[in-house]
């Protein structure tokens, strides 16, 4: 405590200096707790005056070892009482409760529990209920608003990379397309398009359409590894996620935004991503459920799904699940564990099947990058073959 | 109200003019807002961050508290429904506007990179003309909810002035600077723009102690104290001794920081794996590169606190109020330790919730039959994000509040008026304070305080 405010006590109450507000001036008073409020008395027979307890506000909340109070009333707006002490803080704490810590934080917060867990329970409801509503809005959206969406899904992924479009080798995949296509339940053909691109990968975009690498048909050993990839990807379709996806991002986003504003706002996107894998995981879960349903309805060997799960487990280097002890971190996961997927393909029972395509068919779809075309620019779709 | 207000400023240290001494101090006693940022990380996390504009003002609170004139605290009187209805209004003025024409963008112009870039830059350009605006009118509102014997400050300019400044002091040399790049671009070849724009716009680097007196004179020359003005007679010249050796600090770590990242992308054959392939960057090849962003960014702040330090004091010193004027003791050594362990407490933060989420799920681990069927999958997804995520959230709050106390006193203890202030002659601010603050700085994340 600085000098130039002198502690000492008044014959009775307590010393403080009072500001009227008006001026940066302060002048001594001398205060006492009494049951209709602060009373203070202003040293030059000023006259004195209560400030009822419920018309204070104190600059910080009292806490238990405050040394001093800053205090203001509705009563005079702008005046401030400033009482230096202890034991002023540790009486007021009794008469007016209302101003510690304790108090003023329930009051703050307990209107936002409230809207928390109703917000909580609405959406455990949802969840209850089997209501999606990310998916009445995918499911809503026009044809030709999905359509374009994949379109700049797919311009945006493969800026650059050609598109293989040797004829054989189209028609081949066309036929595959069309036989898995008719069994997946959307009444619609699914637009799979290859790209020379040398990398191992597949995705589907809103609007039913897919795209596969090069570099994975070269991987892949059979025709029935290529369906099951398709069956799988297609079940991603049918399932409608690539639509679900982009609008719960952009959902999770503003909302995340709206609840996390000026705080933590790095730590807030940490978890969005959580919260998207989870989604990533259960949303692979259910294209596994579908690539099977696909596959059985068409009459194709689910075999080669699960030696396409195994390849990739090959390349990952993962042969074994988990161990147990690791299971906390499965959640950085994108995809369910590999053994499980294959697991999942072994438990199926048998059924006849026939190849996924006939052995010159085969052939073609193994080169049809062997003819590729420039990607269509956005303002003139003209395509131009090059031969390679 | 009470009669006449006589000027009766006993016990202070009044001297011949009439006018009293003031001693800033910061007298926190004990309290270090570890305890209170605790409990309002478990609150956020409660109200999934809706609490957070209290949670605000309580910390605000606790610091004016702390920080006294003569012994005699401020009083921070803002609350956080002002907090929340200022960030509310924005978020729907300016944030969800920005987000739904970025979706309509998106979809009209789809497959128009051209288009989409052009508007990625229109919506750079107008949040980076908002940001001075942002911060003018976030200092405003503060000066506003400020008091001292309950004579509020204020800030009389206007937001959009200072948000110009504030834009084209940047704007204006990066243009040039692009300019420049750009005519090499068409008269020599891409190689020697790259190297221009990269010299460049590290040259350009000269203007920021012009540009920082330049806009503390605007802010200091609009700041109130009750009726009182503070006036601000600093020039830009004596700051670049310092800055010299800043710059070149900066500008050979930039470099170097480019040179690793360009080492790390050639030499690993990343640039045939990423570019060509567009395989994604493994999580190894990312953590190197975001170790090498952070370590050059965190070199930079090392190496330029000796003048951030020297500008503070610059700042400080041709701050004057009535007969006294500011003198700040802030000092580069100080500085960068307040950097160095404010980083440390943000990453003992997340060890500490890292271990207590470790905790967690091995006695989760421990339960049987932890579900793992499809159809009960999002469940315990969201329980296990929510046992890993949940400590990491409260303790790392703790520690920023914790770091936020340590900022605050730093620069309160080093700060110091000499001279003198009547303060009889204060009078009340007659300025209309803000209904409501900050939505902007929130909304773009702009400081902590």
């Amino acid at each position: 405590m600085p000098s130039s405010v002198s502690n000492k006590p008044h014959s009775e109450g307590h010393y403080a200096r009072y500001s009227d507000g008006k001026t940066a001036g302060a002048r001594d008073a001398n205060v006492a707790l009494t049951s209709r409020g602060i009373e203070i008395t202003l040293d030059d027979a000023y006259g004195n005056f209560v400030w009822p307890y419920a018309s204070l506000a104190a600059g910080e909340p009292l806490r238990d070892h405050a040394v001093d109070v800053l205090l203001s009333s509705r009563e005079v707006p702008g005046a401030s009482l400033f009482v230096p002490g202890q034991s002023f803080a540790a009486e007021l704490k009794h008469h007016a409760p209302h101003l510690t810590a304790r108090a003023e934080r329930w009051r703050n917060a307990r209107p936002w529990l409230g809207v928390t867990s109703l917000i909580v329970g609405f959406f455990a409801l949802i969840y209850a209920a089997g209501w999606s509503p990310i998916r009445t809005i995918a499911l809503t959206l026009p044809d030709s608003w999905r359509d374009r969406l994949g379109e700049q899904a797919i311009l945006s992924m493969t800026d650059g990379y050609k598109k293989c479009s040797a004829p054989d080798g189209v028609a081949a995949l066309k036929v595959l397309t069309e036989r898995l296509s008719k069994v997946s339940g959307t009444g619609r053909t699914f637009d799979v398009v290859v790209y020379d691109w040398s990398l191992m990968n597949a995705f589907a975009v809103p609007g039913d359409q897919i795209v596969i690498t090069k570099g994975l048909i070269e991987k892949s050993q059979s025709a029935d590894e290529i369906a099951g990839v398709l069956a799988h990807e297609m079940g991603h379709g049918i399932e409608l996620h690539p639509e679900t996806g982009i609008i719960r991002a952009i959902g999770l986003a503003t909302a995340v935004e709206l609840m996390m504003g000026g705080s933590s706002g790095t730590l807030a996107n940490f978890g969005v991503i959580l919260a998207q894998l989870g989604y990533t995981r259960s949303a692979e879960r259910k294209a596994d459920l579908q690539a099977i349903r696909v596959l059985r309805e068409a009459e194709i060997s689910p075999k080669g799904l699960g030696d396409f799960f195994k390849r990739v487990a090959d390349i990952e280097g993962e042969r074994e699940g988990p161990t147990s002890r690791m299971r906390g971190f499965d959640i950085l996961r994108t995809h369910p564990p590999t053994a499980e997927r294959s697991e999942l393909v072994r438990r199926q029972s048998a059924y006849p099947s026939t190849p996924a395509l006939d052995a010159s068919s085969w052939r073609d779809l193994k080169a049809i990058c062997s003819v590729t075309t420039e990607t269509p620019k956005p303002d003139k779709r003209e395509t131009k073959p090059t031969e390679l | 109200m009470h009669g006449n207000q006589r000027g009766d400023d006993r016990g202070l240290n009044v001297a011949s003019d009439g006018g009293a001494r003031l001693a800033l101090t910061f007298e926190h006693r004990g309290d270090r807002l570890i305890g209170l940022g605790f409990v309002n990380g478990v609150l956020n996390l409660l109200t999934l961050g809706l609490y957070a504009s209290w949670a605000k003002t309580e910390v605000r609170r606790k610091l004016w508290s702390f920080t006294r004139i003569n012994g005699e605290p401020l009083a921070y009187t803002g609350t956080g429904r002002e907090l929340f209805l200022g960030f509310l209004i924005v978020f729907f003025l300016v944030l969800l506007p920005i987000i739904a024409c970025g979706v309509a963008v998106g979809l009209i112009f789809a497959g128009n990179p051209t288009a989409l870039t052009a508007y990625q830059a229109a919506i750079y350009v107008l949040v980076f003309l908002l940001i001075g605006n942002a911060k003018y009118r976030a200092q405003r509102y503060r000066l506003s909810r400020t008091q001292w014997r309950g004579i509020r400050g204020a800030l009389v300019g206007s937001p959009g002035r200072y948000g110009w400044t504030y834009f084209w002091t940047i704007a204006l040399p990066v243009v040039v600077v692009a300019g420049v790049a750009i005519s090499v671009a068409l008269a020599v070849n891409q190689s020697a723009a790259a190297i221009t724009l990269v010299a460049g716009l590290i040259a350009a680097l000269w203007v920021l102690p012009w540009r920082a007196n330049k806009l503390q004179r605007m802010m200091t020359a609009d700041t109130r104290l009750g009726n009182l003005a503070l006036r601000y007679d600093g020039s830009s010249g004596p700051l670049y001794r310092r800055y010299f050796f800043a710059w070149t600090g900066s500008a050979l770590t930039i470099i170097a920081g480019i040179a690793a990242v360009l080492y790390v992308v050639i030499s690993s054959g990343s640039y045939q794996q990423w570019v060509v392939d567009r395989t994604p960057p493994s999580p190894q090849e990312i953590a190197i590169l975001i170790a090498i962003g952070l370590s050059t960014l965190a070199i930079c702040a090392i190496i330029t606190a000796w003048y951030r330090a020297s500008q503070v004091r610059h700042f400080a010193h041709h701050t004057k109020l009535d007969n006294a004027a500011f003198h700040s003791s802030v000092s580069g050594r100080g500085l960068a330790w307040l950097f160095v362990s404010n980083w440390l407490l943000t990453v003992l933060g997340v060890a500490l919730g890292l271990s207590i989420s470790g905790v967690l799920l091995w006695f989760i681990g421990m339960t049987p039959g932890l579900p793992t069927e499809p159809v009960t999958l999002p469940v315990a997804s969201a329980l296990q994000g929510f046992v890993v995520l949940a400590p990491i959230f409260i303790m790392t709050t703790a520690m920023s509040t914790f770091a936020h106390f340590r900022t605050t006193r730093y620069y309160v203890a080093n700060l110091a008026l000499e001279g003198t202030v009547n303060l009889n002659a204060i009078l009340q601010s007659q300025v209309a304070r803000p209904k409501r603050g900050e939505g902007l700085a929130q909304v773009f994340e702009l400081d902590a305080f």
